[in-house]
């Protein structure tokens, strides 16, 4: 029997959705080794379940957790996909602001409270994350042969500097600019540092990433105390390391 | 055997070997340099300081694939070409040679051997020590087990053959014959040093010491150093597959002590839990425990892992404040 698989979608900009349908080469082979359940973004008949594997994308906002729960209830194995909802993404951000609403809209008046957004993880457990802004496709079709095969999915320990070195890239830090490439979890193949652009985090921190570590180089790279904040928390604030991150 | 040959003669005899040869040469890479499959002879570089990547690259490539699988039925990948390594430093071939010592004596690593073998070596002596380099401290500024050796002599290189391989290589036209054997000055030109001495006592007795913490602190694990290192050979093994779930290959890419998981087993065990077990471990196996094996020390002093550390640790200066210096 194929697995019965559900691809949802909640706050976010729906590109990790859409990385998948990019799947282009294989996407039509795919129906062959899984049963699509629910895409909403692809297909028109969708069911809730039962679910072997749920990919859900997006951070949950208060009015989307009964929603999420569901899913989670229907699903055997539910792996959070990009940065929003393994983290709480860019959105997450306005956690540090108070009254972020204004910065935006200034003194009008505001029918609806600021959005409470958090990562799937703040209502239910998440068995896998697969990070990233958006994900990468390649990764996750390992993610999801490995499951197949009925094997434990091994998720990367090891950061963006690892593929990059091995591409033989000249390494940015050494030319002088800022790069987060070591405090970051690999998986894109460090897609912007070969294309000469320093690593802004979009994946999220690396096991055992050494913050404070990475702050001080930062800090003799001179860069100040304010902007080295604003660089960690950019794509994933709601992670714990980035949310203690000093200056 | 000595002859020497007209600078502008090598890419004429580059072209040659290229019929029969890769031939693999260091090139730039915006600042820097890197050896390179090459397609263009004009692009070598051969007064070059360092490359990035040393050339284990192509002799340990990372990924290099171990066998094919479809269904039941399992293939090895054959590779017979031929390869010269065109310009490449007494460091870099003496870390080939340490190399040789775990990859024939003590693993027998076929697809290393196959690659080794294949080999031709035309080593450049080196003119442009950058400020990361140390290898007269290591020893191995000196050139042994080359092919070919180039010695920059003004207008010619200067050339000396170190085998029957390399022999041959210089029977033709382009290398001209030398009246007497003249007798070549290396020049000396590393401006960093370390000192070796008693060093495997030294590290013995500083096992516990505090410094291994405040590297761990420091540290961030990203593996660099181990990656750019000619000698580190570290690998792990994986099976890629297709959608069929049958058909595939395995390959072995690069790993590295300085990873988190490189120690952990089955279960979750980690045995170098900490970072600090891993930054000692790495400059424990250079500079220790290999010595006790092969009685030489690991490190080759060709300095990349100084330069590509975004920390800045750096081997000789953690040596010289352990010797207290
Ligand atoms: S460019 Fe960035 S990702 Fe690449 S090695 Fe340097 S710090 Fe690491
Ligand atoms: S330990 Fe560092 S200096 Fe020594 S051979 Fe390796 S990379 Fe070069
Ligand atoms: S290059 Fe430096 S920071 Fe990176 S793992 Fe090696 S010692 Fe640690």
């Amino acid at each position: 029997m194929k697995p019965g698989v559900g691809i949802f979608g909640f706050t976010g900009c729906a590109g990790c959705q859409l990385e998948i349908l990019n799947l282009e080469d294989i996407l039509l082979d795919l129906p062959s080794v899984v049963d699509i359940i629910n895409f909403r973004m692809a297909k028109s008949e969708n069911l809730d379940g039962p679910l072997d594997i749920s990919f859900v994308e997006g951070s949950i906002m208060k009015y989307q957790v009964g929603e999420l729960k569901k899913i989670r209830k229907n699903s055997k194995i539910l792996v959070a996909i990009g940065s929003c909802a393994c983290y709480g993404g860019v959105q997450y951000l306005q956690n540090f602001i108070e009254k972020p609403w204004k910065i935006v809209y200034n003194d009008k008046k505001m029918k609806y409270a600021s959005p409470d957004t958090k990562s799937l993880s703040s209502y239910v457990k998440v068995d896998y994350s697969l990070p990233g802004c958006p994900i990468d496709k390649e990764e996750f079709v390992d993610f999801l042969k490995s499951v197949l095969l009925g094997r434990k999915p091994k998720m990367k320990s090891y950061p963006i500097c690892v593929e990059c070195k091995l591409r033989e890239n000249d390494c940015l830090l050494e030319k002088g600019t800022i790069c987060l490439g070591p405090v970051t979890v690999a998986g894109c193949n460090s897609k912007c540092p070969n294309n000469n652009y320093a690593c802004e985090g979009c994946r999220g921190p690396v096991e055992e990433a050494n913050i404070s570590s990475q702050a001080e180089l930062m800090k003799e790279k001179g860069i100040d105390p304010v902007d080295l904040i604003r660089r960690f928390r950019m794509f994933t604030s709601g992670a714990k390391e980035f949310q203690e991150a000093k200056a | 055997m000595f002859r020497k040959i007209k600078k502008e003669n090598i890419v004429k005899i580059v072209e040659k070997l290229m019929k029969d040869y890769d031939v693999v040469a260091p090139v730039r890479n915006e600042k820097r340099f890197v050896f390179e499959k090459i397609k263009n002879p004009e692009k070598i570089v051969l007064d070059y300081d360092s490359t990035i990547l040393p050339p284990k690259k192509f002799l340990l490539p990372s990924p290099e694939i171990m066998i094919r699988f479809d269904n039941d039925k399992i293939t090895i990948p054959e590779n017979n070409k031929k390869t010269i390594f065109f310009g490449i430093h007494p460091c870099d071939m003496n870390a080939i040679n340490l190399l040789d010592k775990v990859e024939y004596d003590e693993y027998k690593d076929d697809y290393y051997i196959k690659k080794r073998e294949n080999s031709v070596f035309v080593c450049v002596d080196c003119t442009k020590a950058n400020e990361y380099c140390f290898c007269e401290s290591m020893g191995s500024d000196k050139p042994e087990g080359y092919d070919v050796l180039l010695t920059d002599i003004g207008d010619y290189y200067f050339v000396e053959t170190g085998s029957r391989k390399g022999e041959e290589l210089v029977e033709n036209g382009f290398f001209e014959n030398v009246d007497k054997n003249e007798k070549i000055e290396r020049k000396k030109n590393c401006k960093r040093k370390m000192n070796i001495e008693n060093f495997d006592k030294i590290l013995k007795q500083k096992f516990d010491d505090k410094i291994w913490e405040q590297l761990g602190d420091k540290c961030l694990g990203c593996g660099s150093c181990s990656f750019v290192c000619p000698t580190c050979y570290c690998y792990s093994v994986k099976d890629i597959v297709d959608l069929s779930l049958k058909k595939g290959e395995r390959r072995r890419v690069w790993d590295s002590c300085l990873l988190v998981d490189f120690a952990k087993v089955a279960g979750g065990h980690n045995f170098r839990e900490k970072r600090s077990a891993r930054v000692k471990q790495r400059m424990y196996h250079k500079e220790l425990y290999f010595f006790e094996k092969y009685n030489y020390s690991a490190c080759v002093g060709c300095g990349r892992c100084i330069r590509e550390c975004p920390v800045g640790i750096d081997v000789t200066d953690v040596i010289s404040k352990i010797r207290g210096d």
